[in-house]
């Protein structure tokens, strides 16, 4: 059986500037989101456990045949991915419906796992966008997965509750950043990332066309800080500043 | 000349940063203050494969191309310039034990080697013979099928923790300088012993010491290519050691950079950051400007001595510049911490010693000049 991990190339956000409230672009390199990465992570521990094989599905730019080394080293073993200058940009209903035409071809596929958001617009819908695509069923904000046989058994972490269910597989499972901490690749890995089986197409290759796009964004703008500049010489005069500003002595 | 890192060449240096991150910068400050080499990170960097960049992949190393090496290096010497020193100087050993052994010694040690199991030292300087080696008073007198050795090194980077020496002896005594070779020493050979064990003012998670050799016997196959042979190995592993000081340098000064950086944005004097002064602003646009220039000359080295390229002018002149451009930024950006900057356990602090050695080590800047002046001149 092996496990699908899906994963988006996103810009690199510790690189990342703010200018004018507006994100600088030039010279930000890609790569894959913190969750992608924890998904990635729990499909690689679930392997190593179980055998199989873990396939990265994709879809984004060109530079996505560069960038998709990343999760090879990480532990992928074959990637399927649609790398296409005008997939640079999809919106949630765009990425469901090329990756679920990339899931399908995965003939043993016994569970297909979702980090819960991007890292660039985390809209959190694509997980559960594919499962419906795909008719599977879908378990959110895993923190823990165990294959028992033929079944998963999930713990998902609510606010105010551990809950534990189970699902027959094949099974989509969107997973939070709670449930591991992702693996730094040794040399070897990263060296022997690019040699690793991949499978590219293009827009023009799908079986269906993707989904028109739904949603435009208007503006993308930094949080504006008001910084109030406040100078203190003592101790004193910070306790009784935070008071005045709420943040301490309330009840 | 193509200055676009490659895919891989930038995912090593990430990985080699995110290992930093979780494994070396929370035991830098430590090892700063006791003063110790780092065995359990020593053991970790193995594992990740950190031991073996420049071993061949038959003796189970990744035999990286120099350039990407030196990538790997500046990211760790971000961290912590100390462990880049072991780490470098058990590389230069391999390098040499690749070039100059037989096939049986490799064996026997470059995967122990790659493991971390055996850690590997130079031994060239002695209390004589800084920068005019040929002074040294090191002896190796052939008998039959062994060499017996004598000597006494001074300032020998993991000599405590060394299991194998590259050792420079004379054969050849009346040959000042030509009649120099180098042996490879297992350090568990009766005869073998560490002396003085310094206490720097920086580097301090490298251990530095005396090694003492007193009529060691090895056999004659420990010689590392051929008697007499030994100036030539010294001075090709002294341009690869000069260009990874260069870089190691160009590593310090840019985390230096990135702790002013970082201070100058928080620091507020008469109500604003003072990285709102232009004075701030120029001082740190020069160390970015600097910072680079040495970054491309030694990238420039690298790249020679990739194409196989003699590069003795260009490691001397990357290692001077680099080195001078260190000393220089590490201590603008203390000066831009005030006092805050002098504290122990400030990271530029340990930086401003750190950086100091890196003028001294591999040939001082003195002694780059008067080989770039010989290229130039002759």
């Amino acid at each position: 059986m092996d496990i699908v991990v899906a994963m988006k190339q996103v810009p690199d956000l510790q690189q990342l500037r703010i200018r004018n409230r507006e994100p600088v672009m030039a010279d930000v390199p890609l790569t894959f989101g913190k969750i992608d990465k924890n998904a990635l992570e729990a499909a690689v521990l679930l392997k190593e456990e179980h055998g199989g094989e873990v396939v990265v599905v994709a879809a984004g730019s060109e530079e996505l045949e560069d960038t998709i080394k990343e999760a090879m080293a990480a532990g992928g073993d074959r990637s399927i991915m649609l790398a296409d200058d005008k997939a640079g940009d999809l919106d949630s209903a765009e990425s469901a419906e090329i990756l679920a035409q990339l899931i399908k071809q995965v003939d043993d596929c016994g569970l297909i796992i979702f980090g819960e958001g991007s890292g660039d617009n985390y809209s959190g819908q694509v997980g559960s966008r594919v499962a419906e695509k795909l008719d599977l069923p879908q378990v959110g904000s895993v923190t823990q997965i165990i294959i028992d046989g033929e079944k998963l058994r999930l713990t998902r972490s609510l606010e105010d509750s551990v809950e534990i269910v189970e699902v027959m597989m094949p099974a989509v499972v969107i997973v939070t950043a709670d449930l591991n901490e992702p693996r730094i690749p040794s040399v070897s890995q990263v060296l022997k990332a690019g040699r690793k089986p991949k499978e590219i197409i293009s827009l023009d290759e799908l079986e269906q066309p993707a989904a028109e796009k739904t949603l435009t964004t208007l503006s993308n703008l930094a949080p504006e800080v008001n910084r109030k500049r406040i100078t203190i010489k003592s101790v004193e005069e910070l306790v009784e500043i935070l008071k005045t500003e709420g943040f301490v002595g309330g009840n | 000349m193509d200055l676009n890192m490659t895919k891989e060449q930038s995912q090593l240096q990430t990985a080699m940063r995110e290992f930093c991150q979780k494994y070396i910068e929370p035991i830098e400050p430590i090892l700063d203050r006791e003063a110790r080499f780092p065995y359990e990170e020593f053991r970790q960097l193995a594992e990740g494969g950190w031991l073996g960049l420049v071993v061949p992949e038959e003796f189970g190393g990744s035999d990286l191309d120099y350039l990407t090496y030196m990538l790997i290096i500046e990211e760790m010497s971000k961290y912590s310039a100390s462990i880049c020193v072991n780490v470098s100087c058990h590389a230069s050993c391999q390098r040499l034990i690749n070039l100059y052994c037989n096939q049986e010694i490799k064996r026997k040690y470059l995967p122990a080697m790659v493991a971390g199991k055996e850690i590997g030292a130079l031994c060239i300087t002695e209390a004589g013979a800084g920068s005019d080696v040929a002074a040294m008073k090191s002896t190796a007198v052939r008998d039959g099928d062994t060499y017996v050795l004598n000597g006494h090194k001074t300032f020998i980077s993991n000599g405590p923790q060394a299991g194998v020496l590259c050792f420079a002896a004379y054969t050849d005594i009346s040959r000042p300088g030509k009649g120099i070779s180098m042996f490879l020493v297992p350090t568990e050979l009766p005869g073998v012993r560490i002396g003085e064990l310094y206490e720097k003012m920086g580097m301090r998670g490298s251990e530095t010491s005396e090694i003492i050799l007193e009529n060691v016997r090895i056999p004659a196959s420990y010689l590392m290519g051929e008697e007499n042979q030994g100036m030539k190995i010294l001075l090709n592993g002294l341009d690869f050691g000069r260009t990874v000081v260069a870089v190691q340098s160009v590593g310090i000064a840019q985390a230096a950079m990135e702790e002013a950086i970082n201070y100058v944005k928080i620091r507020v004097q008469f109500g604003k950051p003072i990285a709102e002064n232009q004075g701030v602003q120029w001082l740190i646009a020069e160390m970015a400007t600097e910072i680079e220039a040495a970054r491309a000359l030694t990238w420039q080295a690298a790249l020679k001595a990739d194409q196989g390229k003699p590069f003795s002018k260009e490691s001397s002149m990357a290692k001077y510049y680099a080195s001078s451009m260190a000393c220089k930024n590490v201590s603008r950006a203390l000066q831009l911490h005030g006092g805050t900057g002098y504290v122990r356990g400030i990271k530029v602090e340990r930086l401003a010693r750190d950086v100091r050695v890196t003028e001294i080590y591999e040939g001082t800047n003195e002694i780059q000049h008067m080989i770039i002046a010989k290229y130039l001149l002759d």
